[in-house]
């Protein structure tokens, strides 16, 4: 019994499996419509055909009755005599629906409805049938009680005629097993034998379902059904067929009942008593089917008597197109209730199994071999007390185990595509409900991510795009009227980032409508009046996040019933995701996930608050500051009753660990000039969603990775903790839920802020930049593009090397040449003596070192440099940083003056003789307009400058001797983007080679800008990748 | 035999004596050090303790009684509830002892305010009243309303 379950389970697990991917092969086959792809109806039909064998064998006949039916179908597609017209695939949908639900709940199979969808498959069938194949209905032959016997091919019946010792008549075969066969001694071979001398079995079958008890044993028969085409006239079909009277009925050519040959072998009529309800009933069928009798009653004279013999029948008429409307209408209704029912369903324990690559497995194994090799040696050496042999035995454990983590986690992977292809369903559906019109495109399925995930993020995602599906996309009429593509596109992508994995969400709908937005959080109260004057359009786009949102205007069936995209946010964030929102008006929204790759084993920080240990999670973790004890005062400043602390240009609240972990702390003293603080402060600044604060800790400790476990029921409701972690030692440590924390201290974005922010805006009109701050000699500060750099080494002095009159590192077993800034630039001299750091970089296709005295920090910020007063060799500008005057080092310029050959070597400079290049460079901000020039200058082209897109364009449509672009992306008026546009949809510049250049990179916005039409999409600030590409699209590519 | 007797885990709390019934009985662990204290859990809360890697919250039974003087657990008993594993911080464990079922009394008072359906009812274990605390039920306790 066991064993069987067992094979049932495995068999319903695969049929599951089998069914997933049929949802995408059949809207593949819708789109391709008659175009029809073999190979693709031949998948799902092998699909259908296996689950049809399997269900039988485990006698789930409703299952193996539906894929039957649908099989039939895939069958004629697949021989081109069906057309998949969308009701087709509609109803074969339908169906796996069905399938999908049944297997779901074997328990409950026999219960399960599936008339609904039998009826309008069989209906689609043969009401499609026409565009190919001509009218080949299902006839349904019954006997002459009414009950339904066999379901054959109109098409069989014709062919059968052919067949050999077929013939133009049909005739159903009563035997009875019992009666006929065995009493008058004779075996089944036998009459089957006889059969075929006379005829052609078209189709047969027993009836199983009347198999007599016992006790019935007398009265009870075994009918086996038999139909045949013969050439026997009816007359004569008594004497060769030996059975008794009402055992043998006459069929049309369409399958209907005429008559039943009488033992005296006369026909006629089969006088069945009708009750008055049953004739009531047929009323309609009749009406129907008598329309389309005259022409389908080849055979039958007399059209009167073969309805009659109809009605007697109890109206077996033919399904056919005449008779369609009223039940497809029925079944239409009745389905959709199932199919939202089917929504609810649970999923059982099928997928409790996950299935694991054979090579993962067998390296699981061997890990598995080495740490109990590891162990027993481990065991024997500290018997034997060899520390050593214990030593080395250890690291060789904790290296198998680091591997076997790996590998056990990696079974836990699941490919995120089984999640995305069933939005193509969904799209799809919602498409017709909402008359909308779109297409999807889903990339990346095979990102993998882990299982509980991959599994709770199914709804969150659905949510989303029901909610673009209904909010976002317009009509098709609407498209057209704002001059858009009446089809819309979803564009559905996993991809790596950092870490994590993105999930972005993009349609080309209306996008946002701020305005709507910002009206309705003001009447829910969200936000006030005033906080709404000061919010960007994102963040007000962001607004839809919140709880009790909806801009519905009415509640529909598919969004704007309350559960909200706060919901969504939620159940994202509880996964360690962010969410991110950007939206154009009239263009589109895209909606950017990031989740962790797994949730069962995460790095965090370990902390000391009151001296007990607390760990961190460092997916929230931005940064751990220190705040000596006497720059408090100037670093952390207070508002009313709230510390801050300003953090990238943002102020922050700053809260105590305290504050949330003990119940009597000693307020904060604002009178004190450190406000009560006894001791440097390391402040953790941590982002739950996106807010951001900073918890004050004693101390940080360790970073190790950890294993979440929960907490016990009672502790469950403490919301500061997400669980604790058992530490190597044994400990125990409670793990910080940043969210909790923040709403446990009520903990909100200042209000203030935003207006500095702004103002600091105002100022900085520049760019972002990624800068390492370094020092050389005492106190010059020296800012390095972040872009360039490899790597950073802390050495000591006499880890320098020299060769010659150069300097040199060993870098990863390398000798790389080191280059100071004061070796070409005047400035203070590095001291030479005790601890430096070496800034590995990498340009001209070498790694080279900068040797400064001290890495002071990193920073992301918007800077104005001044490139007049400190410029000079090696020096691109100035910029004063938290209050600091910090030069910015150039360092191919460095490299460029102490290794002029280098530079000549990579051949980036133009030759002399070659025609000179006018360059156009466009770019919002002036200093980086005179560094691109002033190095194209250099390299040997021309150039002429714009601050915005449009003025480029202006310019380009005045200026034809512009050979090459170079844009940025961020500019006011016209941005990049808008800009490569238009350029690409000018008929005489839309060749034009144009190179973007950001200094924020990013593989997405790459892939955006090579998309719109950038050639290459390059840092700024590297000069030698520029000049390369410069040289590439200018001279190679014009030769050819 | 084994339907005649039952067998306790007999343990004081201060001078309370209680018995949870040996079938309740996880293991008992003979020391408090590795208790761990949460900051914020509730007063009657004495923390977790890593109990071959599963964390097993600790309630100190004294404080449901209400018992405020210092006196300190001494060992705790993890008993098994339907759900997780639970520890309960004691006074003092006594013994193990077999208590013939006709021996068990339903108990004639509350100790402290304690629910009766916490009690299992008592007996008589050297000329002491022993009371029975049903570990399942006190699972649900939050802390007794005195």
């Amino acid at each position: 019994m066991d064993e069987d379950d067992e094979i049932l389970d495995l068999f319903l697990e695969e049929s599951l499996e089998d069914l997933e991917g049929i949802e995408t092969d059949l809207l593949e086959i819708e789109k391709n419509g008659a175009d029809i792809d073999v190979e693709q109806v031949n998948k799902v039909f092998r699909a259908m055909h296996t689950i049809k064998g399997g269900s039988s064998f485990f006698g789930l006949t409703k299952v193996k009755d539906l894929t039957h039916v649908a099989e039939s179908i895939l069958d004629r597609v697949r021989k081109f005599q069906l057309v998949p017209t969308p009701e087709i695939v509609q109803s074969l949908l339908e169906a796996i629906d069905h399938l999908v639900n049944m297997i779901n709940n074997p328990s409950d199979m026999d219960s399960y409805d599936i008339s609904a969808s039998l009826q309008k498959i069989e209906a689609v069938e043969s009401g499609e049938a026409g565009p190919v194949a001509g009218a080949d209905e299902e006839v349904l032959i019954t006997n002459s009680k009414g009950e339904l016997i066999f379901s054959v091919k109109q098409s069989d019946l014709k062919d059968s005629e052919n067949e050999f010792k077929g013939g133009p008549n049909l005739y159903l075969l009563t035997y009875d097993l019992l009666n006929d066969i065995e009493r008058k001694d004779k075996t089944p071979q036998e009459v089957i034998k006889e059969l075929v001398q006379l005829c052609y079995i078209v189709e047969s079958k027993v009836d199983y379902e009347l198999v007599p008890d016992l006790e019935n044993f007398e009265e009870m028969s075994l009918p086996f059904y038999i139909l045949v085409s013969t050439v026997l006239e009816s007359d004569m079909i008594f004497d060769f067929f030996d059975l008794e009277h009402g055992s043998i009925s006459i069929l049309n050519g369409d399958g209907s009942v005429v008559s039943e040959v009488r033992d005296d072998g006369t026909s006629g009529s089969n006088g069945n008593d009708i009750s008055l309800d049953e004739l009531g009933d047929l009323d309609a069928a009749l009406a129907a089917a008598s329309t389309e009798l005259g022409s389908k009653s080849k055979e039958v004279k007399d059209p009167v008597a073969e309805l009659l013999g109809e009605v007697t029948k109890d109206a077996q008429f033919v399904k056919s197109p005449g008779s369609q409307p009223l039940p497809k209408v029925v079944d239409k209704s009745t389905a959709k209730q199932e199919k939202k029912s089917s929504f609810k369903a649970k999923k059982p324990t099928a997928s409790e199994n996950v299935r694991v690559n054979v090579a993962l497995l067998e390296s699981l194994m061997s890990l598995a071999g080495e740490l109990v090799l590891a162990r027993n040696q481990l065991l024997q050496a500290s018997e034997e007390e060899r520390i050593a042999d214990m030593k080395s035995a250890s690291q060789q454990v904790n290296m198998v185990t680091s591997q076997l983590q790996e590998a056990i986690m990696k079974t836990r992977m699941q490919p995120i595509g089984s999640v995305f292809n069933k939005f193509n369903r969904i799209v799809r559906d919602l498409c017709n409900d909402l008359g909308k019109d779109v297409k999807v495109i889903i990339e990346g399925e095979s990102v993998e991510m882990d299982k509980t995930i991959v599994e709770s993020i199914g709804d969150p995602l659905t949510h989303i795009i029901r909610n673009s599906m209904d909010h976002g996309f317009e009509t098709p009429e609407q498209r057209q009227s704002v001059g858009k593509d009446p089809k819309g596109t979803l564009v559905i992508r996993a991809y790596h980032e950092a870490g994590k994995v993105v999930i972005e969400i993009l349609d080309d709908g209306r996008g946002v409508n701020i305005e709507k937005v910002s009206e309705k959080a003001f009447e829910a109260g969200i936000v006030t009046e005033h906080t709404l004057e000061k919010m960007s359009e994102k963040e007000i786009a962001n607004l839809i996040f919140m709880p009790g949102f909806s801009t519905a205007d009415e509640v529909t069936e598919i969004s704007g019933r309350g559960v909200g995209m706060d919901v969504v946010l939620t159940n994202l964030k509880r996964l360690g995701g962010t969410v991110d929102l950007n939206s154009r008006e009239g263009a589109g929204t895209q909606l950017k996930i990031s989740l962790p790759l797994t949730l069962a084993i995460m790095p965090s920080l370990l902390v000391s608050v009151c001296d007990e240990t607390f760990a961190v999670p460092q997916v929230n973790l931005l940064q751990i500051v220190r705040v000596p004890l006497n720059e408090i005062h100037s670093k952390v400043q207070h508002t009313g009753s709230n510390l801050v602390i300003r953090f990238m240009n943002e102020l922050i609240q700053l809260v105590r660990a305290e504050d949330f972990l003990k119940e009597d702390v000693e307020p904060i003293d604002f009178s004190h000039k450190s406000f009560g603080f006894k001791n440097h402060l390391y402040v953790l600044v941590v982002a739950a969603g996106e807010l951001k604060y900073g918890i004050v800790v004693d101390q940080t400790l360790d970073s190790p990775e950890i294993v979440v476990k929960p907490f016990g029921r009672h502790l469950k409701h403490l919301s500061i903790y997400a669980g604790a972690t058992i530490l190597g030692s044994g400990d125990i440590a409670p793990i910080f839920d940043l969210l909790g924390i923040a709403t446990e201290l009520n903990i909100t974005q200042l209000d203030n802020v935003e207006q500095e922010e702004d103002e600091e805006k105002d100022i900085h009109a520049g760019e972002l930049q990624k800068l390492l701050i370094v020092q050389n000699g005492n106190n010059e500060r020296l800012a390095v593009p972040l872009n360039n750099i490899v790597r950073i080494e802390r050495i000591s002095s006499e880890d320098i090397g020299s060769v010659g009159s150069m300097t040199t590192y060993d870098y990863l077993g390398k000798s790389i040449a080191l280059f100071r800034v004061d070796d070409v630039a005047d400035i203070t001299k590095i001291r030479n003596e005790g601890k430096c750091s070496v800034v590995v970089f990498e340009t001209m296709g070498r790694h080279l070192g900068l040797l400064v005295n001290e890495v002071i920090d990193s920073v992301e910020l918007v800077v104005d440099f001044d490139e007049t007063t400190h410029k000079q060799t090696g020096i691109l500008g100035s910029a004063f940083i938290d209050d600091h005057l910090v030069l910015l080092v150039d360092l191919f310029g460095i490299v460029a003056a102490c290794k002029p050959e280098w530079v000549n070597k990579t051949g980036v400079h133009v030759q002399a003789h070659e025609q000179k290049h006018k360059i156009l460079v466009i770019d919002d901000s002036s200093f980086f307009v005179n560094q691109i020039s002033s190095f194209l200058d250099e390299a040997g082209y021309s150039s002429v400058q714009c601050m915005d897109g449009k003025e480029a364009l202006t310019l380009l449509r005045s200026d034809p001797s512009v050979s090459l672009v170079l844009s940025d992306i961020e500019m006011p008026v016209m941005d990049g983007w808008q800009f490569i546009e238009e350029l690409r949809a000018d008929p005489v510049l839309k060749d034009l080679p144009v190179l973007a250049l950001t200094s924020v990179a990013g593989e997405s916005s790459r892939e955006k800008g090579l998309a719109l039409g950038f050639n290459e999409y390059l840092i700024k600030l590297d000069r030698e990748e520029i000049l390369q590409n410069l040289k590439h699209y200018l001279y190679d590519n014009a030769t050819v | 035999m084994s339907e005649k007797y039952r067998s306790f885990v007999v343990f004081r709390i201060k001078d309370l004596y209680c018995a949870f019934d040996c079938l309740d009985v996880q293991e008992i662990i003979r020391e408090t050090k590795q208790v761990k204290s949460i900051c914020r859990a509730d007063e009657h809360i004495m923390g977790v303790i890593n109990l071959r890697g599963e964390i097993v919250t600790v309630i100190s039974l004294k404080q449901f009684f209400k018992l405020k003087e210092k006196v300190a657990d001494s060992s705790i008993i993890v008993t098994k509830t339907s759900k997780e594993h639970l520890g309960y911080g004691v006074t003092e464990i006594l013994d193990v002892v077999e208590i013939p079922i006709k021996a068990i009394e339903s108990s004639p008072t509350v100790p402290d305010g304690l629910e009766t359906q916490y009690i299992g009812g008592v007996f008589d274990w050297k000329n002491e009243l022993v009371t029975v605390l049903e570990s399942e039920r006190l699972a649900d306790l939050k802390e007794v309303t005195a």
